[in-house]
């Protein structure tokens, strides 16, 4: 005779087995019917956009957590005023100021920036602008802007609820009218874990399958699996680091006629991205 | 129940693909013809090929996919008819690609072309 209290257990495991099922066979068959609307015409519910955006704020202070942030100046803010206008007018806007039409209807929508700083502290801040936010438009900022002007944006936008629309406005315009010099690029040792990171962050996940590298399954360029044991690179250069900096940077002046563009990559992620593509890739 | 076990897999995994690039509607030559020509030819040498030995340090780029790719050596958009071009005569479309000039005939292009269309991708 089965005792009393194993019978309990192993109602309980039935129990929680046979429900496990019927959950994944449910899960299965809304994925499988195409029931749920991909557009962005429908928003989410109220409820699943509060937990998104719950789940946002604690994965933020999670990540920023050991940040520190420097004194935001109003010298940094009118130099974040530049980085703003150029990068981050064209989604978010400004006080006064429209997005570009195009990210008006983007879903979630970017929204203003004035009012972040009382939802976000400085050093949350910069880690959105430096990491991005998945699933949403907010990309990474890191590969494209330095620690200082990622700063420098924080600044302005700490700034921006004390700024009258106008002022803003005002402001705005004349950064737009000023030229922004790249920052000088400093040479350091090749990393190939960087490369990694670097080679999403140019979107070369999209045309080329990189093992490795999770993504959708594309065949516009060739699959990079076993690129480096290839005898030559794009069928033109020797396979070497130095000619897939080259290939990678300037495609054009290897192979003229291809489809790969060039994509604006500088000398150090170049570099990160040939040693991961050549060492490291698994 | 013979089905249950490739339609749960289906559901599982992956299985809608993109269509080909070039449909097999739109594939001429013969595949079985094309598959001694790629041996005799020695593409194995420098491709990899699916259902063909395979051969250890390549020079070129697989081409298990090669019927879903959107471009021909990067540079010729990917039909029969290109594919055809580009086997017998890579150097005119590609200067200095590694891909060597073999002589092949256009019939023989064909249906190495028939051959390497038909691979299922991985």
């Amino acid at each position: 005779m089965i005792s009393r209290r194993r019978l309990v257990w192993w109602t309980v495991l039935a129990t929680l087995a046979v429900a496990g099922l019927l959950g994944a066979a449910v899960a299965v068959l809304v994925v499988r019917s195409g029931w749920y609307n991909a557009g962005a015409m429908q928003q989410h519910f109220q409820p699943t956009f509060k937990l998104l955006e719950l789940g946002l704020r604690y994965s933020v202070r999670h990540h920023a957590r050991d940040i520190v942030a420097p004194p935001l100046t109003a010298a940094m803010a009118q130099r974040g005023a530049q980085v703003y206008a150029q990068h981050c007018l064209p989604c978010h806007g400004a006080p006064g100021v429209a997005p570009e039409l195009a990210t008006l209807a983007l879903q979630p929508s970017p929204g203003p920036l004035v009012n972040m700083t009382r939802r976000w502290q400085p050093n949350e801040l910069y880690w959105i602008v430096s990491n991005g936010i998945k699933m949403t438009g907010m990309p990474a900022w890191a590969f494209r802007l330095s620690e200082q002007e990622m700063w420098q944006a924080v600044a302005f936008v700490a700034a921006l609820p004390g700024l009258p629309p106008q002022e803003g406005a005002a402001m705005l315009a004349e950064a737009r009218r000023a030229t922004v010099a790249p920052p000088a690029e400093a040479s350091v040792q090749p990393d190939a874990k960087r490369g990694r990171i670097a080679l999403t962050q140019y979107a070369c996940r999209s045309c080329h399958m990189i093992p490795g590298l999770p993504g959708p399954t594309v065949d516009m360029g060739p699959s990079l699996k076993g690129l480096a044991k290839q005898a030559y690179i794009a069928g033109h250069l020797p396979t070497s680091e130095d000619n897939m900096v080259r290939w990678i940077r300037h495609p054009e002046q290897v192979k003229p006629g291809t489809a790969m563009p060039a994509l604006q990559v500088s000398e150090r992620d170049a570099r990160d991205m040939a040693r991961w593509l050549l060492s490291e890739q698994p | 129940m013979r089905w249950l076990a490739p339609t749960l897999l289906c559901l599982l995994a992956a299985c809608e693909q993109d269509r080909a690039a070039v449909p097999p509607a739109e594939r001429s030559g013969n595949r079985y013809v094309g598959r001694e020509l790629l041996l005799s030819y020695g593409c194995v040498a420098c491709h990899r090929i699916r259902g063909l030995p395979q051969v250890a340090g390549q020079a070129g780029p697989p081409l298990e996919r090669v019927a879903f790719g959107s471009y021909i050596g990067g540079v010729l958009p990917n039909t029969q008819a290109n594919m055809e071009r580009w086997i017998m005569h890579p150097r005119a479309i590609s200067p200095g690609t590694a891909m060597p000039e073999l002589g092949v005939s256009e019939a023989e292009a064909r249906d190495m072309a028939a051959y390497l269309y038909q691979q299922v991708p991985p």
